[in-house]
């Protein structure tokens, strides 16, 4: 079969977290749908959004965990974070109070996911330039002092959201390379591709569960 | 009869002619006899006239006068023979005046019988005809009233026949749009999105008129329903409640507009309208107080409708907060609103900024909801606020500013207080939305409990996918299904809730999970 719906060598499980309003829904909307959404309801709980990309010629499926950003519901989305190979980390270049908090969820990332976890910092609303209250070079301090990449993003232009998608991505399927992240660890966050279920008679890929 | 007249007067006319006649010619010859009388005599034939036969006599004794008395004589016999003529004539005319004066008096008595005749023929004639005339109308009026029976019963029959044949349109127009509904899918491709769905229908635009022209037949009964290009080409269709709904597919528009007209129909159906009365009875009997009784529940069950809706919410809200409103008094929720603040100052402040940045991303598609300065974004900040400072234990959580934002659209802002409060410590435990979300995360065990024993299919393909349940159905314990089912349901979940608390609230979500349970 040709580039089927199923076709891709690994599932990669990202999760996105931050503060309230900080925009990740709409990084996550722009990243599956390129496209800025302008007006939609903020999350409650977690929400969910897939994507296939493609690293060093692996097809790669992104399957991305938005969280919601108010404080009571961590107790909640807490439970997501295990078994993340990448985490987005995003504040809002705008507040500073965001950018303040990022060291609380740091903490959270750090301690509910697996040491290989990739930990990606992202500025958001990077188009609101002239109401920025943290600078880049502050929060690339941050970055490099924990040992973060960080870019720079807006959801609304969509300047830089692939990269950070990607960037995370490809650290991810070189940490598989390198051998340094084990598949085999139930919380790796990655699952290697599940193999269709022949038939007895090989009538070729079998119905799966598509998620 | 005229006629007749005529003729008679002319006859005795014509005899008296006659006589006169006779009479002149008698006077020129006789002059002495004047006495004769005809009409005395009657017969001209018996007359004798002696002075004639006297002078007669004289002529034959003197000779000498013998050639002058043979001359008179001859004259005289001349003249007797004339006037024997005359008489004779006379006598001829007497007897055909007689005659004609018999025949007139025959035919005046005639004349009389015939007028008398006629008279009664008129007569008979006039009730013969008139007993015919009404005979026949009477046979006319029987049979008319027959044909007019029998034309009756058809026509029963025929609007009999009508009336269940509109019934049985309005049924397959109601599972049309319903078919059409179910017409809609999520192609599989590699990128899953929610957004990527479509309608697919056989047929070319062959369901797009029809239900075009169902749309527009309907809006003549209820003009609130969209159209179709106020759904399409950019432009977008506010609905009853402020929702905007506009489409870049003109199939998803086609595929909304029968959602509108589906209940639509249900809305028309008789059963809606026998339970619009029942409820309309209730409220009267129950002067605004509701007991949870079977006849209440059964009422519920069936939807509260549209023009109730906002009483029934309001009754149930203050039967649950009555005793609330009693310890805090009438002004309570005015002095929040106007209150500056408490003396956990900074703990509201940061319940405040939470606020703020949902204000917008509330109901950013409805009209009262879309801009800052809507009135709608505005009675929505002062109740959330109004609530934080009532509650700073609890405070603000995402999910009530959803609650709040769906109540406003039907109670006032400080009926919608009331809800928040009646909500958060009435109907669901105080933990429910505290600091951890304690009571809505037990919850959510509770169902997974229950989805694993009622439902063990969808249990068990969620556990293949490694998917907690809870992903999915937090939000709706949290905001009471406010982005789980279409918004035209979402009051009746939550007029099911009102009276119920939470074991409904989780039967409700069993039932929608039930409808993805794949089959055994």
């Amino acid at each position: 079969m040709a580039a089927g719906p199923y076709n891709y060598s690994y599932i990669f499980k990202y999760i996105i977290i931050g503060d309230m309003g900080v925009g990740k829904s709409c990084l996550l909307h722009q990243f599956t749908e390129k496209k800025f959404m302008a007006d939609c309801p903020h999350t409650i709980g977690v929400e969910f959004g897939t994507r296939i990309i493609e690293v060093s010629g692996q097809k790669i499926k992104l399957q991305i965990w938005d969280t919601a950003g108010q404080e009571r519901f961590r107790a909640v989305t807490r439970s997501y974070y295990r078994g993340a190979a990448g985490a987005l980390m995003v504040y809002d270049i705008t507040r500073r109070s965001t950018y303040n908090h990022l060291s609380s969820w740091l903490t959270d990332a750090r301690n509910l996911t697996n040491p290989n976890t990739v930990i990606f910092l992202i500025g958001n609303k990077s188009d609101l330039d002239a109401q920025r209250d943290v600078t880049y070079e502050e929060a690339k301090a941050f970055a490099d002092e924990n040992g973060l990449t960080f870019l720079e993003c807006s959801a609304k232009t969509g300047e830089n959201v692939e990269d950070a998608f990607l960037e995370t991505a490809r650290k991810i399927y070189q940490n598989i390379q390198d051998g340094s992240l084990d598949l085999n660890q139930a919380d790796s966050g990655v699952q290697p591709k599940q193999l269709p279920r022949t038939t007895p008679a090989g009538g070729g890929d079998a119905k799966q569960c598509n998620c | 009869l005229s006629v007749v007249d005529d003729a008679d007067i002319a006859e005795t006319r014509q005899s008296r002619y006659y006589q006169n006649e006779i009479r002149n010619w008698l006077n020129r010859h006789q002059p002495g006899m004047d006495t004769f009388d005809i009409h005395s005599q009657g017969d001209l034939s018996t007359y004798t006239c002696p002075e004639l036969l006297s002078k007669s006599n004289n002529s034959a004794q003197s000779s000498q006068q013998s050639s002058l008395v043979g001359d008179r004589i001859e004259s005289n016999l001349q003249l007797t023979e004339e006037v024997r003529q005359f008489r004779e004539k006379e006598h001829g005319y007497q007897q055909e005046l007689q005659r004609l004066n018999q025949k007139n008096q025959r035919l005046i008595v005639e004349i009389e019988q015939l007028k008398q005749l006629s008279q009664n023929r008129d007569q008979v004639l006039d009730k013969n005809y008139l007993l015919t005339r009404n005979r026949f109308l009477n046979s006319e009026v029987v049979r008319l009233s027959s044909k007019w029976q029998d034309e009756q019963s058809q026509y029963v029959q025929l609007s009999r026949r009508v009336i269940d044949l509109e019934a049985q349109l309005d049924q397959f127009k109601q599972q049309y749009v319903y078919l059409l509904q179910s017409c809609i899918r999520i192609p599989v491709c590699e990128r899953h999105s929610v957004e990527l769905v479509e309608v697919k229908l056989f047929g070319g635009d062959v369901h797009k008129k029809r239900v075009c022209q169902l749309l527009d037949e309907a809006r003549r009964i209820d003009p609130t329903l969209p159209t179709f290009d106020s759904l399409t080409s950019g432009n977008s269709h506010v609905d009853l409640y402020g929702f905007r709904h506009s489409y870049a597919e003109e199939s998803l528009a086609l595929h909304y507009i029968c959602t509108q007209l589906h209940q639509h129909y249900q809305s028309q159906l008789t059963a809606q309208q026998q339970h619009r009365h029942r409820w309309k009875l209730y409220l009267a009997q129950s002067k605004n107080i509701f007991i949870n009784n079977k006849e209440t529940r059964a009422l519920v069950r069936n939807g509260i409708p549209s023009a109730y809706r906002s009483t029934v919410w309001r009754c149930l809200i203050h039967q649950q907060v009555v005793d609330y409103k009693v310890k805090y008094g009438k002004y309570y929720y005015r002095n929040l609103c106007s209150s500056q603040g408490s003396a956990d100052v900074e703990f509201s402040t940061v319940h405040q900024k939470q606020i703020m940045l949902d204000l917008l991303r509330t109901m950013p598609n409805n009209v009262h909801f879309s801009s800052p300065t809507c009135k709608g974004v505005n009675q929505l900040q002062t109740v959330l606020r109004a609530y934080c400072l009532h509650n700073s234990t609890i405070g603000y959580c995402q999910g009530m500013n959803f609650i709040a934002g769906t109540c406003l659209l039907f109670l006032s802002p400080e009926d919608t207080f009331w809800f928040l409060v009646a909500l958060t410590e009435k109907y669901f435990v105080s933990s429910y939305f505290d600091n951890s979300l304690t009571g809505a995360q037990a919850d959510q065990e509770v169902l997974k409990d229950l989805v694993a024993h009622m439902l063990p299919g969808l249990a068990e393909h969620l556990e293949k996918c490694d998917i907690d349940l809870a992903t999915v159905t937090l939000n709706w314990f949290l905001a009471l299904f406010f982005d789980a089912v279409p918004f035209q349901l979402n009051p009746i979940a939550f007029n099911a809730i009102k009276p119920y608390q939470t074991e409904v609230e989780i039967a409700v979500q069993i039932g929608l999970l039930a409808i993805s349970e794949p089959p055994p």
